[in-house]
């Protein structure tokens, strides 16, 4: 005869081969145990052995396998249709879009296209690979979760090429809210210890982004931050008094986020009402764009206003003329008719400024429709994180609701002309791989969270043996992992600095760019001779490109023209540099001549006869 | 007095629902109750209750949340929502009904027991 055990586990495994979806195995099967003992203490109780009282006890449950299909029945994973589908809608769009400016935009229209479309490929198949993925793993292992995510951060801007330093990392910041729910939800019932090392670690994200600097992320990834820690002290989860904690975060979030708003004075720049005047002029606007500007042989390059504000001024400009509906779809003009020959917004058409550039040629009808199409994505969330039951599930949603929302109204607002943030992405819409795989995989993580979270309840405390341990467990080793991660931030930040690689570099080549900007009137002071246009690139390579006309420049003219362009001055500024010079002659007739020096030397040589 | 099941199906739900009204409980007690409040009349089984529960859960009827029994174990329990209680009011409201009609086909207006 089978040991009564055994016969409940028998019983118990054959429900459970009738329950297909294996994540629902466990809780359920852990609630029919539950009932099976109950009933065999009443039994027992009422004088029947242990046998006797286990075999009534599952015949009191019915058979195994009608229960178990009844169950089956219960618990189908169920994807959720509106938010897949929605997300689907916005990644076509964007797609659309990107087709629609395509052939206009820069040159390389048709290559964004394929990069898009790739992108979004690789995005969709990352948010099947987060619907799969088990999300209680953020609350199992949030610390090694969080410093993951800080050390790939770290590492991939140690790694990436300093040129690139304010484009990236949009990839890993936008995962830190999500990271960090589960950094809260460790820190169940702490008090004030566990708020305040809360606190300070949604400060860690935040930091690392200032220094990157990107303070579009900077300010999302805090804000989203401070969102979820609002949410979880009014859960009561920390066991703290709500209605004063709640005034201290956020006091304490408006702090942090006007004080590095303050440091980078974007505040004036964004609402000073001076930028629409004319003291911004084409003349400036691409003096500070870096456009080489010469119609006037006697133009001065002007002072240079910061780019944000060139970018506000124009949009500012642009938008009152633009319709309400297009009578006609327009075929798209990516160039700015308010300045003919001005500076032109139109790299940015697909990246920042896909609404500008929208309402500008559609009409505001547009913006009113992609607004809306983005509420539906985020008041989907917003239900979707007021149905998890689990602290887990419910903090995770939040996190991802509010990475999305933020992005949406920050990318918004920088659209119609509030440039206080750099915009990040329009979710799941605006060219770019990066922001547009991460936000795809959240959008899985939620879709998961809201298949799999009512399954994920949060274990009751209270009892004598949990309560014990729970105490036991204070919040100074988390403390001291966030403190560490800030000591090792800062010594890389200081090392940094102390080399003074990036930034100086990228000021330099800032500076060059000015200066030839600058020197371009030196040129054309001999006639037939013009600077046509420089670059740079990552490898430390310069190019410049000259035209000239062999028929009335003569070989030592040339050489002097070139000389006075590239003055001692700027050679000198452009001795880390492998510099190529392009002489090209628009007569065709083969006096095309290549100038190239290599890096660290001083001097471009001429070839003999010249 | 043993009892068509057929008649206890449909009415179950609106059931557990009035139980839950009174105070929250987990499965076992649910169905002790319900024997003890219908004189041994209702013998819900576990095998029924359980898969009947998680759907009501998932409609957004019921939350349920776990508490401990003692010290080594805990319970799941389950408690009526604001849409649960919408529910229970239309299908009272409908037994009610049902009932009444029931009744006066079966034997005039002082059929029904007060």
């Amino acid at each position: 005869m089978p040991q009564p055990e055994n016969k409940i586990a028998a019983y118990l495994e054959t429900v459970r081969r009738q329950i297909r979806w294996r994540r629902a195995q466990k809780p359920v099967l852990e609630e029919i145990n539950d009932h099976i003992t109950d009933q065999k203490n009443a039994f027992l109780d009422d004088g029947l052995s242990e046998d006797e009282a286990t075999e009534k006890a599952i015949l009191e449950m019915g058979d195994p396998v009608a229960v178990g299909e009844q169950l089956d029945r219960a618990h189908r994973p169920k994807p959720d249709w509106a938010l897949l589908s929605v997300s689907a809608l916005l990644v076509l769009l964007g797609i659309t879009i990107q087709i629609w400016m395509g052939p206009d935009h820069s040159s390389n229209g048709p290559e964004m296209l394929q990069k898009q479309m790739m992108w979004a490929g690789i995005g969709l198949l990352v948010m099947v690979a987060a619907y799969f993925l088990d999300f209680t793993i953020i609350g199992k292992f949030p610390k090694i979760v969080f410093l993951v995510l800080c050390a790939a951060t770290l590492a991939r801007y140690w790694f990436v090429p300093d040129y690139k330093l304010t484009e990236i990392n949009a990839f890993f910041l936008l995962l830190f809210p999500t990271a960090f729910a589960g950094f809260v939800y460790s820190m169940r019932n702490q008090g004030y210890g566990g708020l305040i090392v809360c606190a300070l670690a949604s400060m860690l994200p935040a930091y690392i982004t200032i220094f990157l600097p990107n303070m579009a992320l900077a300010f999302l990834a805090a804000t989203a931050c401070f969102i979820i820690l609002m949410a979880a002290v009014l859960k009561g989860w920390f066991k703290v008094r709500k209605a004063w904690t709640v005034v201290l975060v956020a006091i304490f979030s408006v702090a942090v986020i006007f004080a590095a708003f303050y440091v980078t004075d974007r505040i004036e720049t964004t609402l000073n009402p001076l930028l629409l005047d004319n003291t911004i002029t084409p003349m400036r606007m691409a003096a500070s764009m870096e456009v080489t500007y010469q119609q006037d042989p006697n133009y001065v390059i002007p002072e240079p206003v910061p780019f944000q504000q060139v970018v506000q001024a124009m949009i500012r400009r642009s938008l009152p003329y633009a319709p309400f509906m297009a009578q006609s779809l327009p075929s798209l003009s990516l160039n700015n008719p308010s300045q003919p020959g001005g500076p032109s917004l139109r790299p940015l058409a697909n990246t920042d400024l896909v609404l500008t550039f929208l309402i500008n040629s559609l009409g505001w009808i547009v913006l009113i429709g992609i607004i809306l199409v983005l509420t539906v994505l985020i008041v989907r969330g917003i239900l979707l994180c007021k149905k998890q039951r689990g602290m887990l599930g419910f903090l995770v949603s939040v996190a991802i609701v509010s990475t999305l929302a933020l992005q949406a109204v920050v990318y918004i607002a920088y659209n119609l002309g509030f440039t206080l943030l750099p915009p990040v992405s329009l979710p799941l819409i605006s060219y770019g791989g990066q922001a547009l795989i991460t936000n795809l995989f959240l959008i899985g993580l939620l879709l998961s969270v809201s298949r799999t979270g009512g399954l994920v309840k949060d274990k009751a405390v209270g009892s004598i043996v949990v309560k014990e341990k729970i105490e036991g467990r204070s919040p100074l080793p988390r403390a001291g992992v966030v403190v560490a991660t800030s000591l090792i931030l800062l010594i890389i930040g200081y090392a940094d600095y102390v080399k003074m690689g990036s930034f100086s570099e990228l000021a330099g080549l800032l500076q060059i760019k000015n200066e030839l900007n600058a020197g371009s009137h030196r040129v054309d002071q001999e006639p037939g001779v013009t600077l046509d246009r420089f670059s740079s690139d990552e490898k430390k390579n310069f190019y410049v490109k000259i035209e000239f006309d062999g028929r009335v420049v003569t070989d030592s003219k040339l050489k002097a023209a070139v000389g006075n362009l590239l003055d001692d001055h700027l050679q000198k500024m452009l001795k880390p540099y492998n510099v190529k010079i392009e002489m090209d002659d628009v007569d065709n007739s083969g006096n095309d001549l290549t100038l190239e020096k290599t890096a660290n030397a001083t001097e471009i040589k001429w070839p003999n006869g010249y | 007095m043993a009892i068509d099941k057929s008649l206890l199906t449909g009415s179950t739900t609106l059931l557990i629902l009035k139980l839950l009204d009174g105070k929250d409980m987990y499965g076992y007690q649910i169905i002790e109750e319900l024997r003890e409040k219908s004189n041994n009349v209702f013998e819900l089984k576990a095998g029924t209750l359980y898969p009947l529960l998680h759907t009501l859960e998932q409609k957004g009827w019921l939350i349920s949340y776990e508490e401990n029994a003692d010290s080594a174990r805990v319970r799941k329990y389950y408690s009526i929502t604001k849409a649960g209680h919408k529910q229970l009011s239309e299908r009272e409201e409908e037994w009610k009904t049902y009932t009444a009609a029931v009744n006066d086909i079966l034997g005039g207006v002082g059929f029904a027991p007060t």
